[in-house]
């Protein structure tokens, strides 16, 4: 077969990987908070499954992330920068990689709640969830941006998402302060050896806030990079 | 005839209709391609509307670029003592060009059937006559519009497709934006394809028609096309809901209606442009062996032109379908928003070359035209290697098609002078 030369012009595109990318990573959310609530209830055992889990998707968005890595020559000519467009997969990327890191917490030893902090923490991590999951919204928006050439109403409707994103990370950051403030309130009715897992779990929480706001950050290059 | 004259008719019909085949089978394929990417025209309706475009464009608007490969690069005049030099060197210089196209084809060099028969004819023209016998001024307005062409292609489409960008799919009342701007849009192709066809069209069927009379039966279509389509949008919103309407779906459901018409426009500019480069060098040679001798001035007979028709025709349903086909499957990013602006900008580029005489290469205005859609963020992944390949491809054609076309240059004037 001969080969056509308007064929080979158009190349792969890496946005629908970058979607499949998302969609990986948000399978990696949905199993945080059944592991937190396996976990503060005292089982042991089942909140394993969800870390085991995670880490099986982890290795999964890992292996997508090096695919498109791999498969954007420099020949590709793309609507936005590649770099801006790698940076955005790295950052999706780390969302996976905090949720991750609390999986490794949450395995590491049989930690136990004090039933005086459950509401503010489980309070807490929805709020840091929410975050990502608006951030997993934003990037279902990316055959829309596409096909508006990322102008107009649809990038001022991402660009709001984008904000909110922010709004609900500063949101979860107050809410983490209260949380600290309460376990340091039941300090003498916990063992230190719990406080410290737990004021490390805490701060990983707050990292899946952080890494969905710096994702949605890095999107925002793409409507200004023009 | 003498049985010499007859063999070399023959021979140099079967080049002629090779080297049509040979633009049916891969440019045509390459002009109607981005359509059956972007599902604007299923292969069956691809096939259909080339077939009648391109046949038209040959027939109606092809003689310009014709003349401009049979007398205009070399100068024939020359040859007024020896007439049947130049039959043999225009005999080199199809057989040299269809050669080379599928040598290079064979590599993945993406060639172009014009810069082929541009080379192959000045190859033979510089051996037969010497330097003196190429028109050097009509050869550095050939080349330099090789890269005049994609450029242009590429910056009309950048403009046409910001406009259908801001003023349709990004504004604030996309359904209104598309019945004020769509008619007009649709105007502009029908008047003019209708200027194109009316005009000089007509006059190569001896109905000759001034360049007014022309404008008014187009621009009459134009407003009769126009009104219906702004009808039909209309008609078309009502029967919808606003309510749970996808306006992205939608915009890109009324385009699918408007590239059919850009990719007729560019059927018809393609079909006007490149019969050229097979029955050009034919009608000299069919010209010489008529009148026995080289006449400055004599008209392209319409069934030359006819006949390079058939054979893209031929070339498109035998071979060229399989390309659409291969085309269709790889361009799955391009909507028909970007489709049409592209197909517009390339149409336009290449009628208008067609119109100053001008050999270009439509499957190259094309990619400019392309890249320019790229270049307003309207692509979402272009492979570059394309642009380096074509650069390249410009230094290797004229020199492989030159030296080709001497080889066989001198190979014809001993085997038929010796008969």
């Amino acid at each position: 077969m001969r080969q056509s030369t308007i064929s080979r012009l158009f190349g792969q595109s890496p946005f629908p990987l970058l979607k499949d990318h998302m969609a990986k990573v948000k399978l990696c959310i949905d199993q945080v908070r059944p592991m937190m609530d396996a976990f503060t209830e005292y089982e042991g055992t089942r909140e394993k499954e969800f870390a085991r889990q995670i880490m099986k998707l982890e290795h999964e968005v890992d292996m997508i992330k090096n695919n498109i890595r791999d498969h954007l020559p420099k020949s590709i000519f793309l609507p936005v920068d590649r770099r801006d467009l790698l940076e955005l997969l790295s950052a999706q990327d780390e969302i996976a990689d905090v949720c991750e890191d609390l999986a490794v917490l949450v395995t590491l030893r049989v930690t136990k709640v004090h039933p005086g902090m459950k509401d503010d923490l489980f309070a807490y991590l929805d709020k840091a969830l929410e975050t990502a999951y608006l951030a997993v919204d934003i990037i279902k928006e990316l055959d829309a941006m596409l096909e508006s050439s990322f102008g107009g109403k649809e990038a001022q409707k991402v660009i709001q998402m984008i904000d909110q994103v922010s709004y609900l990370e500063w949101e979860a950051d107050k809410k983490q302060y209260k949380l600290a403030q309460r376990l340091f309130e039941l300090e003498k009715e916990m063992s230190p050896v719990d406080i410290m897992l737990w004021f490390e779990i805490f701060k990983v929480i707050g990292n899946i806030a952080n890494a969905a706001e710096k994702m949605a950050k890095r999107l925002r290059s793409f409507f200004v990079s023009q | 005839m003498d049985p010499i004259t007859i063999t070399i008719v023959i021979t140099a019909t079967v080049f002629c209709v090779y080297m049509a085949w040979n633009i049916g089978a891969n440019d045509v394929a390459n002009a109607m391609g981005t359509s059956v990417g972007s599902k604007a025209l299923t292969i069956k309706g691809a096939i259909l509307v080339a077939a009648i475009f391109e046949f038209s464009g040959a027939v109606f608007i092809g003689s310009r670029v014709t003349d401009t490969i049979r007398r205009g690069m070399v100068d024939t005049t020359i040859f007024v003592g020896e007439p049947v030099t130049l039959v043999y060197g225009m005999m080199a210089a199809l057989l040299a060009a269809a050669i080379w196209l599928n040598i290079a084809t064979k590599y993945g060099l993406p060639v172009s059937t014009t810069h082929s028969i541009v080379g192959a004819v000045t190859g033979f023209g510089i051996i037969a006559g010497g330097f003196g016998a190429i028109s050097w001024g009509m050869m550095a307005k050939i080349v330099s519009s090789w890269a005049v062409s994609p450029l242009s292609g590429g910056i009309m489409a950048f403009i046409l497709f910001n406009f259908v960008n801001k003023k349709i799919i990004n504004a604030d009342d996309p359904l209104k934006a598309l019945t004020v701007y769509v008619p007009i849009l649709v105007f502009i192709v029908i008047t003019i394809i209708g200027i194109a066809v009316f005009y000089e069209g007509l006059a190569s069927l001896d109905l000759a028609i001034t360049f007014w009379q022309a404008l008014g039966f187009a621009g009459g279509t134009g407003i009769a096309v126009s009104l219906w389509t702004m009808n039909f949008i209309n008609k078309v919103i009502a029967r919808r809901d606003p309510e749970t309407l996808d306006r992205f779906n939608f915009i890109e459901y009324i385009f699918k209606y408007l590239q059919i018409l850009t990719a007729c426009y560019v059927a018809l500019a393609h079909g006007s442009n490149d019969v050229a480069n097979a029955v050009g060098p034919y009608a000299a040679i069919i010209s010489i062996v008529q009148t026995e001798s080289v006449l400055a001035r004599t008209a392209v007979p319409i069934w030359i032109l006819a006949m390079g028709g058939v054979g893209i025709v031929v070339g498109l349903a035998t071979y060229g379908y399989k390309v659409i086909e291969t085309i269709g499957r790889k361009i799955t990013e391009l909507t028909p928003s970007r489709g049409f602006s592209a197909e517009f900008g390339a149409a336009t580029t290449v009628l208008i070359a067609s119109k100053l005489g001008i050999p270009i290469s439509t499957t190259h205005t094309l990619v400019g035209a392309v890249i320019g859609v790229g270049f307003a963020r309207g692509i979402s992944a272009l492979d570059f290697r394309v642009v380096r390949n074509i650069f390249s491809s410009w230094f290797i054609t004229l020199p492989a098609t030159m030296i080709i076309s001497i080889v066989l240059f001198l190979i014809f004037r001993f085997v038929f002078g010796a008969m």
